[in-house]
């Protein structure tokens, strides 16, 4: 009985070994639990509903900052008409509820099939070009999704704006307070850091990338730019318009000026501060959102502060605020040990050999 | 047997002609070179091939197959890789990453398999990296694997350019001056990666100035002046030949030669 027990400890010893082996980023695992457990005690921590509210619109900002930067940064897509997709996604929703009593649940997937779907049609011309040109297109196309919003009165209510969207509700239990909102949007907000991190982490990223850094040269090498392109700007879009969904949902009332270029700008600067990497987005993401908010006391001079913060940023770090580049392939510990084995090792292989394995 | 066939391929830009009436088999799995003065029209003729632009008139096929009017990432895909005259690498990209992109064709997880991590996704991106890692170390770059490209001198970044290109498995690599910046050693190291590409399978067609490296690998050459073919034949035959010495030098050298 002893010997059995001695000898399973060790196996279980074993495995655990192993697994440090492989995953040697096991401990910083644990800084994440620390930081989830936070962010699941944190409305318990802060003194008002109003400040609740604040966290649910940096969840919601932060699922908009992080399609923005895949669009912006990985496919290096330069787009100024980002918002329209979460104002196409918050009025479906929107629209849906209101006319139809569709909730949310059901608001949601469509909002984000219309995002893909928007996306999809600004593409066909605006993807076959190249630079500056998409610049200027999609800038114009969110225009023109607002205006047709604020002037199809009969069916939007234009400017009026869309009241008596009902709030989020699981079965019968309703959300009446910012808190389950937070909460819903905490996992959404998870949901998509992992989306981004398998995309960004993966070849058809890196694909992505490709066609970033040098359009002809991916295109050389196999990879279909427009097919590409569409399809990372229809991610972004679809994450978008999820956004917007939510939005309409707890704001509870959409109207058009609520997505105009000011907003898109405020998502751009996020983006461009940030300068890329997701820990940095929601960094910034709290600085943009939150700081006017706990400037409050500045009164006007907030934004002036805030623009003068933009211009020292600029001057300082115009890169952004990312420590770390975003890698897309990056070789783990073993991979490096493998690495330096197969350096010194003396027998190389022919490159007939290699390639018959390609 | 002749792997690609370019039959009377001409290019005209507006009213200026760069290529006229072009017509070469490109013999398959051999080292094939085109040289010819600057502005012959030798780039003009890759681009034509790899469908950046179509030709004006003629055909290009490639194994017997029409190949004339399709777009670029298609031509590749069909195994037909190219590398370019001003160095095209990924240069925000690391080095790894520049060769792994080479691989995008044989990949075929789409967006589904991405997001849910499929087995077939894990096992393609296992096999890319170490596939990448090995044509590093086949180019003695592997230590600079996680290097940013445009952190490495001239010479290793061509080095990324062609490992990056033979990452897609080519059945013909066009090469477009790839000796060119580099010192007389990394040239020999070039001319050994060449000869051993060929080697595996791949045929070759190099566009180079360098006639110590053209002329030392190429089992047959081709000449081209102001757009047209003036020549073709045995390294042995062109060094001779007096329209090319003609092309590059003028016609007082031939005489003064005859």
């Amino acid at each position: 009985m002893q010997g059995f027990t001695v000898s399973s400890d060790n196996r279980k010893l074993s495995t655990f070994k192993k697994l440090k082996a492989k995953f040697p980023t096991l401990p910083r695992f644990t800084k994440y639990v620390f930081l989830i457990g936070f962010l699941i005690l944190l409305p318990k921590l802060l003194p008002t509903d109003y400040m609740v509210r604040i966290l649910v619109y940096i969840g919601i900002y932060m699922i908009l900052a992080l399609g923005y930067n895949l669009v912006i940064t990985t496919g290096g897509l330069f787009s100024l008409g980002f918002l329209a997709f979460f104002g196409i996604g918050a009025y479906i929703s929107g629209l849906l509820n209101v006319y139809l009593g569709l909730p949310f649940w059901v608001g949601l997937p469509v909002a984000a099939f219309g995002g893909v779907l928007f996306s999809y049609l600004l593409g066909i011309p605006t993807f076959r070009f190249r630079g500056d040109y998409l610049c200027i297109v999609t800038l114009a196309f969110s225009e023109i999704v607002r205006i047709i919003i604020t002037n199809w009165v009969s069916f939007t209510r234009g400017p009026l704006g869309l009241p008596g969207i009902k709030p989020i509700s699981i079965f019968s239990y309703i959300f009446t307070s910012p808190t389950p909102f937070y909460y819903l949007i905490l996992i959404m907000d998870i949901l998509c850091l992992i989306i981004i991190f398998r995309l960004t982490s993966s070849q058809l990223g890196l694909a992505w990338a490709a066609i970033r850094e040098d359009e002809t040269a991916a295109q050389a090498l196999g990879i279909k730019s427009v097919f590409n392109k569409q399809l990372c700007h229809g991610v972004g879009a679809a994450l978008a318009a999820i956004a917007g969904s939510f939005y309409a949902h707890f704001q509870l009332i959409v109207a058009p000026n609520q997505f105009t270029t000011w907003e898109t700008f405020i998502v751009l600067a996020i983006v461009l501060i940030s300068g890329g990497s997701a820990p940095a987005i929601f960094g910034a993401t709290i600085v943009i959102i939150a700081l006017p908010e706990i400037l409050r006391f500045l009164v006007q001079y907030r934004m002036v502060l805030l623009g003068v913060m933009f211009i020292v940023l600029m001057i300082v770090r115009p890169d952004g605020f990312s420590f770390t580049r975003t890698r897309h392939f990056s070789l783990t510990f073993q991979k490096k040990e493998e690495v330096d084995e197969l350096s010194r090792s003396t027998t190389k292989l022919s490159l007939k050999q290699i390639m018959d394995q390609l | 047997m002749n792997c690609m066939e370019i039959n009377k391929v001409t290019k005209d830009f507006g009213g200026l002609r760069a290529l006229t009436n072009v017509r070469f088999g490109v013999p398959e799995k051999r080292i094939t070179g085109i040289i010819g003065p600057n502005g012959a029209g030798k780039t003009t003729l890759f681009n034509v091939i790899t469908g950046v632009y179509p030709p004006t008139e003629g055909f290009v096929d490639f194994y017997k197959e029409r190949i004339t009017e399709l777009p670029p990432h298609n031509i590749a895909r069909k195994g037909i890789v190219r590398t370019f005259q001003q160095l095209r690498v990924f240069s925000n990209l690391t080095v790894l990453e520049n060769v792994i992109a080479g691989r995008h064709i044989k990949n075929t997880s789409g967006l589904w398999g991405t997001l849910i991590n499929s087995h077939s996704m894990q096992e393609e991106r296992e096999k890319s990296i170490d596939l990448a890692l090995k044509l590093l170390n086949y180019v003695g770059l592997i230590k600079k694997a996680e290097f940013l490209v445009k952190n490495l001198p001239y010479g290793e970044q061509r080095l990324v350019e062609i490992a990056r290109a033979l990452a897609t498995k080519p059945r013909l690599l066009l090469l477009d001056e790839p000796a060119a910046g580099m010192n007389p050693a990394e040239m020999a190291r070039l001319m050994e990666i060449i000869r051993e590409v060929n080697e595996a399978g791949v045929t070759v067609l190099i566009i180079e100035h360098n006639m110590r490296v053209v002329m030392n690998i190429s089992e047959l050459i081709m000449v081209l002046d102001h757009g047209e073919k003036i020549a073709e034949g045995f390294p042995s035959e062109i060094k001779n030949h007096p329209r090319v010495i003609e092309a590059y030098l003028g016609r007082e050298a031939v005489s003064v030669r005859n």
